[in-house]
């Protein structure tokens, strides 16, 4: 396990090292000269001679690179010239609702997607299956932004959460419930779009290994049934949930971008959006490096668990 | 042993399977039962092409520290009989016919209305074939244990095969973590696997083929169950290992006057290691009888042709075996009389659509299914010579 | 070798033949230093547990498995220094048939142009002349090619495949076969059809074989002589008939006496081999066999039993032999 572990974490450093240096490319990469990418429409000679000195743009490419790198390691992702404000505080302000919205709608749908799965594994082919496999096949192909809009009359009208319309994001400095309440929509449907993917995973791994020679052998020893599911079971199916969930990241973090577009949620979404249409170079490499940095960090977690879930990843 | 077909004890069924349910009405069978009575049992698969009788009509008893063995070639419904033995069948899909006894150990339980008198080491017959899992939990493990016929598929591969072993002891036998443990690692020592302390904490990938069965033959036999249902425990494995296995099967065996039902595919396994063996051909027993009367005086042509292709260590070099022509039946498309008829060299009209029932012969126990058998033979007496050590006669100068 | 062996013609000179695999730093040596010779006409067999090295010697022989060192000699042609086309020529004169039939076979081929496959590589015939070969090939192995011919792979047994594979391997009349666990995953109804029809085939080809398996008493059923393989070395190597009768290296013995014969007054042993083979990655010093052996010294710690001849043919190699050394028999040779 430790050698697996020191593998996988040099595998790691690397796979950073690479984002960071695309993400750095992304400035120099652009037509005209860096200085004409971060200033934007507010360039001006003297202000680029100005940043010129300040990020170091005279210098041979690599020290940049170190320069911007050292910067970015301390937190600091440069100054907005746009809005004078720095990138930093912008990212402090988009980040937690977009946090909270990952993160709560994982929970909610794997904490729905197990248990369903299972009751449906445990009974393939019988009516809760079969309609329970049918209705996430048909929401599979639902884009999360046409269930935002069909939740929309739901949540506000029929269960009377009034507050979770459209532009009606209320920090959680403001009270946890009336946060919730605001994020409710677009809470709701990026579960739904997650839970449909793990439930099937799930259910699917669950039935082929409920049908595993090992299985058998464990119920041959006369234990219960539920724990040949917990003990004997759910450690094995986990694997492939596990992994799903890794992959499932980068399509998550784009999905709630969308969500908060359209349910006008003030998050890293909304502020790509921005960046983009600034346009804001160096905010949207900002907020490029803090997603894939978290992104790859998630993808690192779960690798580790599906190393300890099952040790015949972990020692080849 | 009484003829298989016509049980003399017969279990009455309401009583069957009621003991662990905490019943009044329970029958005690008299202290000689058989361990295990099979009765006109079938299997038959549900499937999309069709229903597929895996196992036919079988009859047969395993008694108290009795080996028997099972021997067929592959298809020959080894595996699905003792599933179907054990009641792991899926209750979906799947048909069980006939009845499965066996004489499970009576446990008093509160609310047990006893008629009569408990007779000592009391027995009540448990039917299998329609227990409900819930009952057949209380007999697994600790009245009948399986070896599975695959080591690699058959260990969970995320779980260490100490708590694989201790498990059992744990949930069946309420030991506490720590005595579970110490048992496990005493079972481990016992099959003969080394460093048992180390190999407690590993994976089953870690081990070796060898080293595998004989963590689940520790599994099986962790509550020290009285029926141990062994299927193709050796198969796959080196001759070496496969001596190993053996002899502490029939070690453990004799230890814990277990009784075992020995499947294989192997007639040199059964050989010289059973009492009793049953010869399966197209999902049906073609003959049973003591060892020694199958080997030496078998009257099913199929037997014979199956003794006769086998190469043994005897023949000299380049000796024709005989041989079987075709190939073993299609369960799916059995032919209308005996089984064999397609591949007999004795097959006459008669056999092509008449199938041939059990019958007996003038050996006790001793039956098999043919119209045209061959000739009764008597079976020599045994004149087994034990080898002689290695070491003790090597040439040193 | 001695006189009654010189007299038979060598087909395949083995000296020395050695190949490791890299397993990150450290290096198996899945065959360790073998020398044999196999006569032609005669069927070696290779017997020894699960991971000895019997299938890497066989695809050694057959240049699949590039070997480490050591020189592979097939009538006057020294194979292991052949490249390119005269190597692929040089490989047609061998075969290998193996284990898993069904896997070795293209599932989605017909039968015919499974078994024409060597001969359409090689150009080696056309049309009529082509269909001629494998009508008779698929006749010899006992499928009919006219209700076979054109069917495909998957819809056949395991022994049907095995036919197949047979047919196949003769296409281009070989004059050697390498057989590894050609039987092994058969039922023996099946198995005694195809080790006949080896044994015939083998007659009227005037083959070579190489017959690889676990099963010793398939192997003596087929076998001229046999050698017995432990950790990438030969134990013993001799006539099938007088080593099973009389063994002579400790390890034959105990592989022997393991071996379930299906007779209900074949004596039983209950002095068994003990653990299992150590890791050939870290084979014991001196004699690979010293740890598992009852009669080992500290001479067998330290020094490599040398192969020693003990009677015509019958070679051991072990300090200690279970059979005495026959006086007549000519002292060891470089190539014993
Ligand atoms: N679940 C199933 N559904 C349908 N047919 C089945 C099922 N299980 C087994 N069979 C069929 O039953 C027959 C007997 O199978 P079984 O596994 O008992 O053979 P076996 O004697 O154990 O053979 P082997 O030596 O290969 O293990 C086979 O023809 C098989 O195809
Ligand atoms: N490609 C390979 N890379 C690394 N090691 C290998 C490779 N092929 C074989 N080995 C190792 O070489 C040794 C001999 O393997 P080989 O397959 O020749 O054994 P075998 O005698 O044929 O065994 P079996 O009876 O199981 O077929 C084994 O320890 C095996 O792990
Ligand atoms: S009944 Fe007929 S076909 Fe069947 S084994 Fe006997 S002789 Fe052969
Ligand atoms: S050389 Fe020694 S250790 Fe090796 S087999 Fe002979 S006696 Fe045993
Ligand atoms: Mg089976
Ligand atoms: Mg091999």
């Amino acid at each position: 396990m430790g050698k697996y572990l020191l593998r996988r974490l040099i595998f790691l450093v690397w796979i950073l090292i690479a984002v960071s240096i695309i993400c750095f490319m992304i400035i120099h990469l652009l037509p005209g000269s860096p200085s004409e990418a971060i200033l934007g429409t507010g360039w001006t000679p003297q202000g680029a001679a100005l940043l010129n000195k300040q990020l170091g743009l005279d210098q041979p490419l690599i020290m940049q690179y170190l320069t911007w790198l050292g910067h970015v390691l301390t937190l600091n992702f440069g100054q907005d010239y746009i809005t004078q404000t720095s990138i930093a505080s912008t990212l402090k302000v988009a980040l937690p609702p977009t946090i909270e919205l990952v993160v709560l709608s994982q929970l909610i749908s794997l904490g729905l997607a197990i248990p369903v799965a299972t009751f449906a594994a445990l009974r393939p082919n019988k009516l809760f299956d079969k309609l329970a496999n049918l209705g996430s096949f048909g929401l599979l192909s639902v884009p999360t932004y046409v269930i935002i809009t069909l939740l929309y009359i739901p949540i506000t009208q029929w269960l009377n959460v009034p507050n979770s319309g459209t532009a009606s994001y209320v920090p959680m400095s403001q009270g946890l419930l009336t946060n919730l309440e605001s994020l409710l929509i677009p809470i709701v449907a990026l579960s739904i779009g997650s839970f449909v993917v793990y439930f099937r995973v799930f259910r699917a791994d669950l039935i082929s290994t409920l049908q595993e020679e090992y299985i058998t052998m464990a119920r041959s020893k006369g234990i219960s049934r539920r724990r040949i599911l917990f003990r004997h079971a759910y450690r094995p199916s986990s694997v492939a949930l596990i992994s799903t969930i890794g992959v499932n990241m980068a399509g998550l973090v784009t999905g709630t971008f969308i969500a908060e577009q359209v349910a006008a949620v003030p998050g890293i979404g909304s502020s790509l959006v921005g960046a983009i249409f600034q346009p804001d170079y160096q905010l949207l490499q900002a907020i490029v490096l803090v997603t894939a940095t978290i992104v790859i960090v998630v993808n690192f977690g779960l690798d580790l668990l599906t190393g300890y879930i099952d040790p015949r990843i972990s020692r080849d | 042993m009484s003829d298989p077909q016509t049980p003399n004890n017969q279990i009455p069924e309401e009583n069957a399977g009621m003991a662990a349910r905490g019943s009044n009405k329970i029958t005690f069978l008299p202290p000689d039962a058989p361990l295990l009575r099979v009765d006109n049992v079938s299997t038959t698969f549900h499937t999309p092409r069709g229903d597929v009788r895996a196992v036919s009509n079988i009859s047969f008893e395993v008694r108290s520290n009795e080996v028997v063995g099972i021997v067929g070639e592959s298809g020959s419904g080894k595996t699905v009989l003792s599933r179907t033995l054990m009641g792991l069948q899926p209750r979906h899909g799947v048909t069980v016919d006939g009845s499965i006894t066996f004489a499970k150990r009576y446990v008093a339980e509160r609310g047990d209305a006893i008629d009569g008198q408990v007779p000592e080491n009391p027995l009540v017959g448990f039917e299998v074939a329609r227990a409900k899992e819930s009952d057949l939990r209380t007999v697994w493990g600790v009245e009948v244990a399986m070896v599975f016929q695959d080591p690699m598929t058959s260990l969970n591969p995320v779980q260490r095969v100490g708590n694989q072993i201790s498990e059992g002891l744990r949930v069946r036998q309420g030991m506490s973590k720590a005595d579970a443990k110490k048992r496990a690692i005493e079972l481990l020592t016992q099959v003969g696997i080394p460093s048992p302390e180390e190999r407690y904490r590993a994976y089953p990938n870690q081990l070796s083929g060898g080293m595998r069965q004989r963590v689940m033959i520790a599994i099986a036999l962790a509550c020290n169950p009285r029926l141990l249902l062994a299927d193709e425990p050796t198969t796959g494995l080196d001759v070496t290992i496969q001596a190993q296995i053996l002899n502490l099967l029939e070690d453990l065996q004799r230890r814990y006057h277990m009784s075992v039902l020995l499947v294989t595919h192997d007639l040199g396994v059964v050989a010289t290691r059973t009492d009793r063996i049953v010869v399966m051909y197209g999902g049906r027993v073609v003959e049973c009888g003591n060892t020694r009367d199958v080997f030496y005086g078998h009257r099913m042509p199929y037997t014979e042709a199956l003794l006769k292709s086998t190469p043994k260590i005897s023949n000299s070099s380049h000796s024709r075996l005989q041989t079987i022509p075709g190939r073993p039946p299609d369960i799916l498309n059995l032919p209308p009389g005996c089984s064999f008829a397609p591949r007999c060299s004795y097959a006459t009209e008669k056999c092509h659509q008449e199938r041939p029932e059990l019958e007996a012969t003038e050996n006790e126990g001793h039956f098999f299914a043919c119209w045209n058998p061959l000739p009764a033979r008597k079976t020599p007496p045994a004149t087994r010579s034990d080898a002689s050590e290695i070491g003790v006669d090597s040439v040193r100068d | 070798m001695s006189e009654t062996n010189s007299d038979k013609k060598v087909l395949l000179e083995v000296r020395d033949l050695r190949v490791e695999f890299r397993k990150g730093k450290r290096v198996v040596s899945a065959v360790a230093g073998l020398d044999f010779d196999i006569y032609e006409g005669e069927t070696l067999g290779l017997v020894g547990e699960s991971g000895c090295g019997k299938s890497t010697t066989g695809r050694a022989l057959m240049l699949i498995e590039q070997p480490t060192a050591g020189t592979v000699k097939l009538g006057d042609v020294e194979i292991t220094k052949l490249k390119g086309r005269a190597l692929r020529a040089a490989r047609r004169q061998m075969q290998m048939i193996f284990q898993d039939p069904i896997s070795s076979l293209n599932p989605r081929r017909r039968v015919k142009d499974i078994v024409a496959e060597p001969i359409d590589c090689w150009r080696a015939a056309k049309g009529e002349e082509r269909e001629k070969i494998i009508f008779d090939l698929l006749t010899k192995v006992g499928i009919d090619p006219r209700v076979y011919g054109n069917r495909y792979a998957r819809q056949f047994s395991g022994g049907q495949c095995q036919r197949i594979s047979i047919a196949r391997s003769l296409a281009m009349k070989p004059q050697m076969l390498i057989c590894d666990e050609m039987v092994s995953a058969l039922d023996v109804s099946i198995q005694a059809q195809i080790l006949n029809l080896l044994e015939d085939l083998k007659e009227e080809y005037g083959l070579t074989l190489l017959f690889i398996a676990h099963d010793l008493a398939v192997v003596k059923n087929v076998s001229d002589r046999v050698a017995v393989m432990y950790l990438g070395k030969f134990c013993e190597i001799g006539p099938s008939d007088v080593m099973y009768a009389e063994p002579a290296h400790p390890y034959t013995k105990f592989l022997l006496s393991a071996a379930l014969e299906a007779d209900p007054d074949s004596p039983r042993h209950d002095q068994v081999l003990e653990g299992e083979p150590p890791s050939p990655l870290d084979p014991p010093s001196g004699c690979r066999f010293r740890t598992r052996c009852p009669n080992a010294t500290e001479l067998c710690a330290s020094t490599v039993p040398e192969m020693q001849t003990l009677s015509d043919g019958h070679q051991v190699a072990c300090h200690f032999p279970l059979v005495p050394v026959r006086r007549s028999a000519a002292p060891a040779g470089a190539d014993a």
